[in-house]
């Protein structure tokens, strides 16, 4: 995942030349006298480590023996490679040759005055086997890189100073032709040199970048999979591949409901914003409360939605937050199935240390059944006891121990009908059922008005509906009208059963509660809302219709007969562990 | 076995181009014609026949969409114009293909050319009838690779046999992470059956195809087959990675499941319906309904084992086949296992449960009566105090229970007791 080599390539009027790259030890000599050992002695195992201990910064970093390919490739070779045709500028670059795939956004600034050019390519080296989603991450680098270059040379001349001094080494240093020597002559001399060396470390280590450019350019960048990876450094075997397509997915499922958790000290979080951004980061960070939803946050800091939406989702990115469900007494909490609890487990070692006296295999096995942390303590105990559970609680959640079970609820009447086997009715396919299995993405858009009804139900409204009995339009009566008196009631009720299927009609009417004019209303409104097709938890259907959850669950319980209730995780915020 | 290809068209074009003396680097045939436009190949032309030192390695370049791969040729020989000749076989793909599987074809065409050309100059002196031939072949490589996978491609008197070598390296990885799994019970997909012959497979597989039946481990489908399990394992490593196959836990009705968000197809997918009742129905004539499957679903939790479930519904009662429905549900994904994982803590965990006279007993002891003062019988004592040495080290919290039932060959129930009485273990259900 993390680069083999950083190359800087120029083109222009004067010709194409490889400026510099890093690393750029230089192995050719070592690897002559090693085969000379070779010979001289059958059976000594040669070990490739050996060759690179010159350089004692890399030795912390694994390079793969593929490294050395680039280095016995010549510069010249290199250059003719990268220094592209202008056709191709301005465009993603792939080339791959045997083992090292090049990635790159060639960035070209043409100057019809003089009819001159500057072509410029940041080419990153990677392994072949690298996957795409690591590969469209460090084109997207490149591209920034360059673009920022440019700027700086339109607004000072930047780049090509920069490429003066560098030249200006490759020239005195020609009749050396170490290039190794060369290149840390360059390094000493040019900043540019140096960002792409600081590039270069921080992508091998922890894949967040923070440099500056000619002290005035912020470029901010991260490679979502390498620093989620570092988050689930505990975990032994099997560390998720976090895909940036999973972490959008969970973004845009945002909802006002949902809440953030930090996973690293608020200190450290100011390197991943540029300066424009920190005003925004800080206000957030002021009202940050994992008890909170992002609704009250947005209110209590006068951001936006939309802001706290972005930032929330930016944090998320460089792998400082992940999305939960505000804590509360009746969240319920399970072990993520992938948790490394183990007695060998660094986290057993870590809890101890931040819960004196606690052992985290004890703790979290009251959470092998599903319960919640209103279950585990009663208000009856010491308080001190409840907030302790809570912060244990957060502890787990910010290292993935523990997952949060939502309850969703399914309209299935059960009813006898002798040709239809299927139990189910029409009335349930308002949309097309090819549509509905595409449909397990989420909501469209987190900005639009949280009275807006889920994506099922606005389908059925805009396709005009060949059976009758598929629900067109919204049945439930206004509970404030005053001209409706309770003698209308019947007539109130026989309305409400007519926006059901025949069918469900039956079953509906054999539940007791059906007689009551609140109950089936409140039940009618919240089926026309697409709430019951197992896509929406209790605690959506409480936020989105004002109700407290003794009152849903009131209903539902009434409703029992003909609504299937199951708990399981929230697909979308769950960042797709297993 | 017949390779299914996935798309029809994964080879989009195959051009072979050369640099010619005075003309420079042109395309001489490409297979379908056209394909490649002019200024495209003048775009990548740096690439295809690319410097001297990067001959003889396998370049590929994406440009517009387009991912071109070869394998140029540099051939130095003062016979030639300019003492040299340079030429190069490209295969044309989508830019999100794989291509590492076609490298091996590649090689192996564009040496067969390099023979052609050494031995009688082929590509160098090319007039009508060579271009024919060249067309000819271009052509059946293509189609052939693209609607079977291989090709057997003959040409005046040589035969080139020529196969895509699948990528297997990212699933591979997954498998061998998974360890140790002769507990796990193998399932056969629906393509197994669908896509290929039973004769058409490898001995192990022939032997041991009628034992599985989706319920029973590895080992004990060893035993019946009368094959060592190590044989065993393997063909099973390969019917996952190809596709046909997948683990599942060995069935037991103290087994624990719980849904996923996927659950809510079973009620939305007609199609998945149609799956449902076809293979959780008891018999054909008596069918189940989707209501009774989604609720034994929706009520598996994690508090409830299968065992209690039935009780609770009696599917039999409804039409179903809990032991079909519970592995149709694992197939799909509709729901998935819990397992069990017992971890050994130091701390004694009956404290406040010890005997009267306050003997703390630190280790595991083998009284009459277990720390909770309840006595239990001297024979499940005794058969649980040989397991009791074994176990021990396993109670990691990396092995699940069916691991170590299996390996210590007792049963759930017993080991299950034996955990409650041990005050140094938890069981972790996750």
């Amino acid at each position: 995942m993390h680069p083999l080599s950083i190359i800087l390539v120029k083109s222009d009027s004067k010709g194409d030349r490889l400026l510099f790259r890093y690393p750029f030890v230089q192995l050719k000599e070592d690897n002559e006298t090693n085969k000379l050992d070779k010979k001289k002695n059958p059976y000594s195992i040669s070990l490739l480590e050996e060759q690179k201990d010159n350089n004692n910064q890399l030795r912390q970093l694994s390079i793969d023996p593929a490294a050395t390919n680039i280095q016995l490739e010549s510069d010249e070779v290199l250059s003719s490679l990268f220094a592209c045709k202008l056709e191709l500028a301005n465009q993603k670059f792939e080339l791959k040759i045997n083992d090292i795939r090049f990635v790159s956004h060639p960035a070209l600034m043409e100057n019809k005055n003089s009819n001159s050019f500057i072509l410029i390519n940041i080419v990153f080296a990677l392994q072949a086997q690298c996957s795409y989603s690591i590969v469209k991450c460090y084109y997207e680098l490149s591209k920034r890189l360059g673009l920022g270059l440019l700027y700086e040379e339109r607004r000072a001349n930047y780049l090509t100073k920069e490429m003066k001094t560098m030249l200006k080494v490759h020239e005195d240093t020609i009749y050396d032709h170490k290039s190794e020597r060369i290149f840390d002559t360059i390094l000493q001399k040019s900043s540019l040199a140096q960002c792409l060396k600081q590039l270069y470390f921080d992508l091998c280590t922890s894949g967040l970048i923070n440099v500056v450019l000619n002290e005035s350019v912020t470029l901010c960048f991260c490679l979502p999979q390498k620093a989620w990876m570092a988050r689930f450094s505990e975990r032994k075997t099997k560390t998720p591949f976090i895909d940036p397509d999973v972490i959008d997915r969970a973004i845009i499922s945002l909802k006002p409901y949902h809440g953030f958790l930090l996973l690293v000290d608020p200190s450290e979080l100011l390197d991943c914003v540029p300066p424009s951004g920190a005003k925004v980061l800080l206000q957030l960070i002021e009202s940050y409360n994992p008890l909170k939803s992002l609704q009250s946050m947005s209110n209590d800091s006068d951001l936006s939605l939309d802001q706290v939406f972005q930032m929330v989702g930016h944090l998320v990115y460089w792998a400082k937050a992940t999305i939960i469900y505000p804590l509360c007494e009746t969240n319920v909490y399970v072990i993520s199935p992938d948790a490394p609890i183990h007695v060998n487990s660094p986290l057993v070692e870590k809890f101890a240390n931040k819960f004196p006296g606690m052992s985290l295999i004890e703790v979290i096995s009251d959470f092998s059944l599903p319960t919640s942390i209103g279950h585990l303590t009663t208000p009856l105990q010491h308080p001190a006891r409840q907030g302790r559970l809570a912060q244990m609680v957060l502890w787990m959640l910010q290292h993935h121990l523990l997952m949060q079970l939502h309850t969703y609820v399914q309209f299935m009447p059960s009813y006898e009908k002798p040709n239809d086997t299927s139990g189910l009715s029409l009335s349930d396919f308002g949309t097309s059922p090819k549509q509905s299995i595409n449909t397990m993405s989420p909501e469209k858009s987190p900005m639009s008005d949280p009275l807006d009804v889920p994506n099922s139900t606005s389908n059925a409204r805009q396709i005009p509906s060949s059976s009758q009995k598929s629900i067109c339009s919204n049945f439930s009566v206004d509970d404030n009208d005053d001209s409706m008196n309770s003698l209308d009631d019947d007539e109130k009720i026989k309305e409400l059963l007519n926006s059901f299927d025949e069918c469900d009609r039956q079953a509906i009417l054999k539940v007791p509660a059906s007689s009551n004019f609140e109950d089936l209303n409140l039940m009618v409104r919240l089926k026309q809302s697409g709430y019951f097709q197992g896509e929406h938890h209790l605690e959506e259907i409480m936020f989105y219709e004002n109700l407290r959850r003794s009152q849903l669950l009131q209903l539902l319980d009434k409703f029992r007969d003909v609504l299937i209730l199951y708990e399981t995780e929230d697909a979308a915020s769950c960042l797709g562990f297993k | 076995m017949k390779n299914t290809p996935e798309n029809n068209e994964v080879i989009k074009c195959i051009f072979l181009c050369e640099f010619h003396a005075t003309a420079g680097t042109k395309i001489v045939d490409q297979s379908p014609k056209n394909f490649i436009s002019k200024e495209m190949f003048d775009k990548a032309s740096n690439y295809v026949i690319p410097k001297v030192q990067l001959a003889y390695c396998f370049i590929s370049i994406s440009l517009n969409d387009l991912k071109i791969l070869g394998y140029p040729i540099r051939i130095d020989n003062k016979s030639y114009v300019r003492n040299a000749f340079y030429f190069n076989l490209c295969f044309v793909f989508d830019n999100g293909t794989r291509t590492f599987c076609y490298e091996s074809i590649i090689k192996k065409c564009t040496e067969y050319l390099l023979s052609l050309e050494l031995s009688s100059k082929f590509l160098s002196k090319l007039d009508e009838t060579k271009l024919k031939r060249l067309e000819l072949m271009l052509d059946k490589i293509r189609t052939d690779i693209n609607n079977y996978g291989n090709c057997m491609l003959r040409d005046e008197n040589n035969i080139l046999p020529l196969c895509v070598v699948p990528y297997y390296e990212d699933k591979l990885i997954e498998i061998n992470e998974m360890g140790e799994f002769s507990h796990k019970a193998p399932v056969l997909l629906d393509c197994f059956f669908e896509n290929f012959t039973l004769s058409s497979w490898d001995l192990t597989t022939k032997m041991i195809v009628p034992f599985i039946n989706g319920f029973r481990h590895i080992d004990r489908i060893a035993q019946l087959a009368d094959v060592s399990v190590t044989i065993v394992l393997q063909c099973v490593k390969h019917l996952v990675l190809l596709g046909v196959a997948v683990l599942v836990p060995a069935f037991q009705y103290s087994n624990i499941y719980r849904p996923t968000p996927k659950l809510k197809l079973l009620a939305k997918s007609p199609e998945v319906q149609e799956r449902a009742i076809a293979k959780c129905s008891k018999s054909e004539l008596k069918k189940a309904k989707v209501r009774d499957i989604l609720m034994l679903f929706a009520s598996m939790t994690h508090g409830a084992t299968l065992g209690e479930l039935c009780v609770r519904f009696n599917p039999a009662k409804k039409n179903i086949d809990e032991r079909n429905t519970v592995l149709f549900g694992l197939v799909e994904q509709l729901i998935r296992p819990i397992f069990k994982y017992p971890v050994v803590v130091n701390k004694n965990l009956f404290v406040g449960y010890e005997d009267m006279n306050g003997n703390h007993q630190q280790q595991h002891s083998l009284m009459d009566m277990n720390s909770c003062g309840i006595p239990i019988s001297n024979a499940s004592k005794r058969s649980s105090f040989d397991n009791v040495k074994v176990a021990k080290n396993s109670f990691t919290g990396l092995k699940t229970l069916d691991e170590i039932c299996m390996r210590t060959a007792s049963s759930t129930r017993q080991l299950e007791e034996q955990l409650a009485c041990d005050k140094h273990v938890i069981v972790l259900l996750k």
